[in-house]
């Protein structure tokens, strides 16, 4: 639950993790477990992770905890886009922002 | 449902990938270039809107329309667009399209008062049906009429007509261009017998001289004043003249501007057909070789109902087209009364400027452009002015040449293509014939493989009749396609509305978006629009063009041709035609009327192989077979050799369109000339073919005043319009956001001092008022409009502002056509 | 790794946060529209609608995405009395090639260069004018029926094959 008297917000980033190809499976599904994360590409060594999430500091946590992750050599933020959430965040229910 | 979120992370991961030097799947790059996947399909299509005709490129992908641009190859506009144009792409995307048929209904059945609830087409068909055969078994064919479009397609409007005169037997058809085109219409077949102008667009950069009769081509025509603006900052020695009875934008190219007292254009024409004459300037041997000259009937009244006293006051309201023939020399004499002091005076008009004028088209040496629409058309003598600038041409000689070109412009893309040329009017068959004439009405029983004498000779209602005869009850089944009548119409509180609310009738209304016609209907069927459908329209120049459907119609919107043909399935000719015909021809007995009139062996000529194959035609593999060809063709086969000739219809498909007549593939750009026109043979000079003695008929008409000119309790003139923003009802335009935000409202224009005098200023809040009804707009004091004190301009693009609630329902008494430049309205705050 | 080296490291990362359309939302898709919905103008004939005071004018110079390539872009600025007329264009005198050092205003580009016949000319195509024929400013007024336009960038990037937002703009 955010404080009421903040404004909600939407955040999300992506992430380029560098890690040894042969702890692939298990980093996969550590990255799965992690909430709001969702892997797009895998190839040779790297991956690409995008973390949704309402602000930035759990982006930060999941990014610490990917870091962590046995076989994970680096794990880099490349893009972060913040916006009210509603905007984009929920799924299209007819959001008349005319 | 995917929408932004998808779309901002696709670019997070592509940056991610980027940094990393991970190549993304094919599908997963955002489009910075143009990849495979930026390849748009492109296709001609002429534009949607105004009777200009431009021809546009339309790009789709994924079954939408994603963007439009002006055709570089089409002669009419070369590239450019007008503001409407460019939005194209997003007309078809409102909202609020409709995408089922909606019935009024009540404890599970149709009931007038009912809410409109979704119903299957089949269902909708049941019930449209049942009151059809309701009202033709109660009261006949007289029962049941149909109010079409100038923006119906060709075949559209000829399969309507099949379906009401030969199929209902009645010819209560009429299209909505009744109220922009039928003065003009009408002038053309009394003037040269044939129907629709003898130049070309062509004429703009030739003339000398253009004469703005009551356009506001800036507005309305602004890719045919890219033409005249191209000629005139050109060439110096170009002048523009401009008419009307408020200041508006085309004034801005204006070398004589003038200002007139409403309906006396009537007095100006005369005069220069005075200083003319007056000045030893008529063309003497064109005269003599191709003009008759007749005396008009006059005091011909209004075209109100007949127990209005303005029509009982009228000496020949009863008969107003006569005419007997007279001499040049009792023309002259009738025309000398119009003075310059006269024609000033009643004007108000300086007499320099009239002069000034009168000298474009006395002068031999300058090549004049006469360009005119709904000041001239929209007006209770619409016809009469018609005639005048065709005499002042005539007398001159400067017609059917390149640069001297007296030009009727159109407003809708098709009034000329489908409404006149195939002839959706009360009163007409296909190219230019007439429903009164047995000669005609035989020769089409022919072509359409009919019954001999099926074909119903008495002319039917015309628009505004139509709405008098439904709220008199006298017309109870009712279909209206392609347009908004209850924001178009005159006098809607009084002789529209409590027609369409009547309940002894059924109204049925064709439209794409819910408009206030529809809201007021009983029936509403979803109609596909545009690029939806294969469709042909005919332009101001007589040009036809074509083109193929690019993109599927929503939900189950279907085109205005699948209903009208899917609805002639529902009837039999045992219950539609009269028993002596059937005996007659007892082959006909027990057939369906799609059978009879659409799969008679012509309509269902051609076969689906013959569509082709890069593009999609809903309504051919509806039934079967190739139907915009053979509706074409049957239709075609009317006017070819009568100078009415189309080209073959795959060639239009080809082509950015055709100029007819066109013979051994060749268009006509001037008609009637010798050289230029394969109709006129050689040594022949200039002959006006559609009259049996190839002479063109100049008519004198008197001045005659409007038929309601401000008083004490009502006194401003009202003149309607359009604005460049919104074309016609505001259907299609007000759901484009951009000409919407561009101009939301229809405010009234008028004098700052009008303003002061009644303690208004701009942004007021106002009734605008009449003897008739009344609307609440605001002021506006310095908009691009700037009448004179005393007149006010509204346009009825506004749904919100129907300004036709105060309007009057007088007509031009000859072509029934509206005038809706000329009434008395006050102002107060509201 | 601590928090706070994470976030310098993130920090000193070029952050690659591309120039986002504020796309509003295209809207509700939820089954056919009825005559009594909201999103519609007023459609009902014997509606006496109160008319709204005029809207204001665009003013703020910012210039508005178009939808596509080939559309012309509105105005953003106040054009109130701008005279065009034979003898003066006032949109040309910051907006000509000429002119555009001194004003910084966006050049009109070079199709309004062009005749009818596709030839370049050294001066404005006379056919191009009127500008107010194809460029029009804008009111803050908020159309009544939203339009379901989507534009080609968001049809063709479609991570997971279905449709996207790209319409309206403001």
């Amino acid at each position: 639950m955010r404080p009421e008297s903040m404004p909600a917000e939407w955040h999300i980033a992506s992430i380029l993790v560098h890690l040894r190809p042969e702890r692939s499976d298990a980093i996969r599904a550590a990255v799965s477990a992690m909430p709001g994360t969702e892997i797009h590409i895998e190839e040779a060594g790297k991956m690409i992770v995008t973390v949704e999430a309402p602000n930035e500091g759990r982006i930060a946590d999941h990014m610490t905890a990917m870091h962590l992750l046995d076989g994970v050599m680096s794990a880099v933020l490349v893009f972060h886009h913040v916006e009210p959430a509603g905007v984009a965040a929920e799924e299209a229910n007819g959001s008349t922002d005319v | 449902m995917l929408d932004r979120r998808d779309f901002i992370k696709a670019q997070a991961v592509a940056a991610a990938a980027a940094a990393g030097g991970v190549s993304l799947p094919a599908m997963a790059q955002t489009s910075m270039i143009a990849g495979e996947d930026a390849q748009l399909k492109w296709s001609k299509a002429p534009c949607r809107f105004c009777g200009t005709g431009c021809g546009v490129m339309v790009a789709t992908k994924d079954n939408r329309v994603v963007a439009t641009h002006g055709d570089m190859q089409a002669e009419v506009n070369r590239g450019l667009n007008c503001v409407k144009g460019y939005f194209l792409s997003k007309i078809m995307y409102g909202q609020d399209r409709l995408t089922q048929p909606l019935l009024r209904m009540r404890d599970g059945k149709y009931h007038k008062d009912g809410e409109f609830l979704p119903v299957t087409w089949d269902q909708a068909f049941d019930e449209m049906a049942r009151q059809w055969k309701r009202a033709l078994k109660e009261k006949g064919p007289d029962a049941v009429g149909m109010f079409g479009s100038g923006q119906w397609t060709i075949w559209e409007g000829y399969a309507a007509s099949k379906l009401m005169r030969a199929g209902f037997r009645t010819n209560n058809l009429d299209p909505n261009a009744r109220h922009c085109m039928a003065s003009a219409a009408v002038a053309f077949i009394r003037t040269f017998g044939m129907d629709e102008p003898m130049g070309c667009y062509d004429d703009f950069e030739h003339a000398d001289a253009f004469v703005l009769w009551g356009s506001n081509m800036a507005e309305m025509h602004p890719i045919l004043w890219t033409r005249i603006s191209d000629r005139r900052l050109a060439h110096n020695h170009v002048k523009v003249a401009v008419l009307s009875t408020f200041e508006h934008r085309s004034f801005e190219l204006a070398d004589i501007p003038m200002i007139f007292e409403p309906g006396t254009d009537l007095a100006i024409l005369n005069f220069i057909a005075n200083h003319i004459i007056k000045t030893g300037r008529v063309n003497r041997e064109f005269v003599e070789k191709h003009c008759n000259f007749r005396l008009g009937q006059k005091d011909i009244g209004y075209g109100l109902r007949p127990e209005n006293v303005l029509e009982v006051r009228a000496a020949n309201a009863k008969d107003p087209t006569d005419s007997k023939p007279m001499s040049f020399d009792e023309f002259a004499a009738f025309v000398s009364d119009y003075t310059v002091d006269k024609a000033a005076e009643l004007s108000k008009v300086p007499k320099e400027r009239l002069l000034a004028l009168a000298e474009l088209y006395a002068d031999p040496k300058t090549k004049v452009m006469s360009l005119w629409t709904m000041g001239f058309n929209q007006h209770v003598r619409g016809v009469w002015v018609n005639h005048m600038v065709y005499n002042i041409h005539l007398l001159t000689g400067k017609i059917s040449e390149p640069g001297n070109s007296p030009f009727s412009l159109t407003g809708q893309p098709s009034a000329c293509g489908t409404a006149r040329e195939v002839g959706t009017f009360a009163h007409r068959l296909p190219a230019d014939m007439q429903v009164n004439n047995p000669v005609h009405r035989s020769h089409v029983e022919e072509g359409w493989k009919i019954p001999k004498g099926l074909l119903p000779g008495k002319i039917g209602y015309h628009a505004v009749l139509m709405d008098r005869m439904l709220k008199d009850g006298k017309l109870n089944a009712f279909w209206i396609m392609v347009n908004n009548n209850l924001q178009a119409a005159p006098n809607t509180n009084t002789e529209t509305y409590p027609g369409y609310r009547n309940p002894d009738n059924f109204i049925v209304v064709s439209d794409a978006y819910p408009t206030v016609t529809a809201a007021a209907a009983d029936l509403i069927l979803p109609a596909a629009m545009w690029v939806e459908k294969e469709g042909a329209y005919g332009n101001a120049e007589r040009r036809t063009h074509f083109w193929h459907q690019l993109v599927n119609a929503p939900g189950e919107a279907r085109s205005d041709l699948w209903q009208l043909m899917e609805f002639s399935k529902r009837f039999t000719t045992d219950e539609v035609w009269p028993k002596e015909i059937l005996d007659a021809n007892p082959d006909f007995r027990g057939k369906t009327l799609f059978d009879v009139l659409y799969r008679n062996g012509n309509v269902d000529r051609f076969p689906l192989s013959e569509i082709s194959p890069e593009y999609e035609n809903r309504e051919s593999k509806a039934f079967g077979f190739y139907v915009q060809k053979g509706l074409f063709e049957e239709y075609a086969s009317f006017g070819r050799g009568h100078g009415h000739d189309l080209a073959p219809f795959d060639q239009y498909h080809e082509v950015r369109g055709l100029r007819w007549p066109v013979v051994d593939g060749k268009e006509t750009r001037w008609r009637y000339r010798e050289g230029l026109d394969p109709f006129v043979k050689e040594g022949e000079g200039v002959k006006f073919y559609g009259n049996p003695d190839g002479k063109a008929n100049v008519f004198a008409f008197p001045y005659e005043p409007p038929a309601e000119s401000p008083d004490k309790d009502f006194d401003l003139w009202l003149v309607t319009g359009r604005v460049l923003e919104h074309w016609h009802s505001g259907s299609m335009t007000m759901r484009v956001p951009e000409l919407y935000k561009a101009m939301p409202i229809a405010m009234v224009f008028m004098h700052p001092d009008d303003a002061k005098d009644r303690g208004l200023r701009r942004g007021s809040e106002v009734k605008v008022v009449s003897r008739r009804g009344e609307i609440l707009t605001r002021v506006e004091t310095r908009g691009r409009n700037r009448p004179p004190r005393g007149v006010v301009f509204v346009p009825w693009f506004d749904s919100a502002r129907l300004i036709n609630k105060v309007t009057l329902d007088a007509t031009d008494p000859i072509s029934k056509q509206t005038d809706f430049k000329k009434c008395a309205v006050k102002i107060v705050a509201a | 790794m601590p928090r706070h080296v994470l976030i310098a490291l993130a920090a000193a990362l070029p952050c690659l946060v591309p120039a986002l359309l504020a796309a509003q939302n295209a809207g509700q898709n939820s089954g056919p529209a009825r005559l009594d919905s909201p999103f519609r103008p007023p459609i009902n004939f014997t509606d006496e609608t109160a008319a709204p005071p005029i809207p204001a004018d665009v003013t703020d110079d910012r210039r508005v995405a178009r939808n596509y390539p080939e559309q012309p872009p509105v105005i953003p600025h106040n054009v109130r009395d701008y005279q065009i007329s034979l003898n003066n264009n006032q949109c040309l005198t910051c907006h000509s090639r000429q002119y555009t050092g001194a004003s910084q205003a966006p050049m009109i580009s070079i199709t309004h260069y062009v005749n009818r016949d596709g030839q370049t000319l050294g001066a404005v195509s006379p056919r191009r004018y009127f500008c107010m024929q194809c460029h029009v400013p804008q009111t803050v007024a908020q159309p009544i029926v939203t339009n379901t336009f989507k534009d080609v960038d968001s049809l063709i990037s479609r991570p997971s094959g279905g449709p996207s937002d790209g319409g309206d703009r403001r």
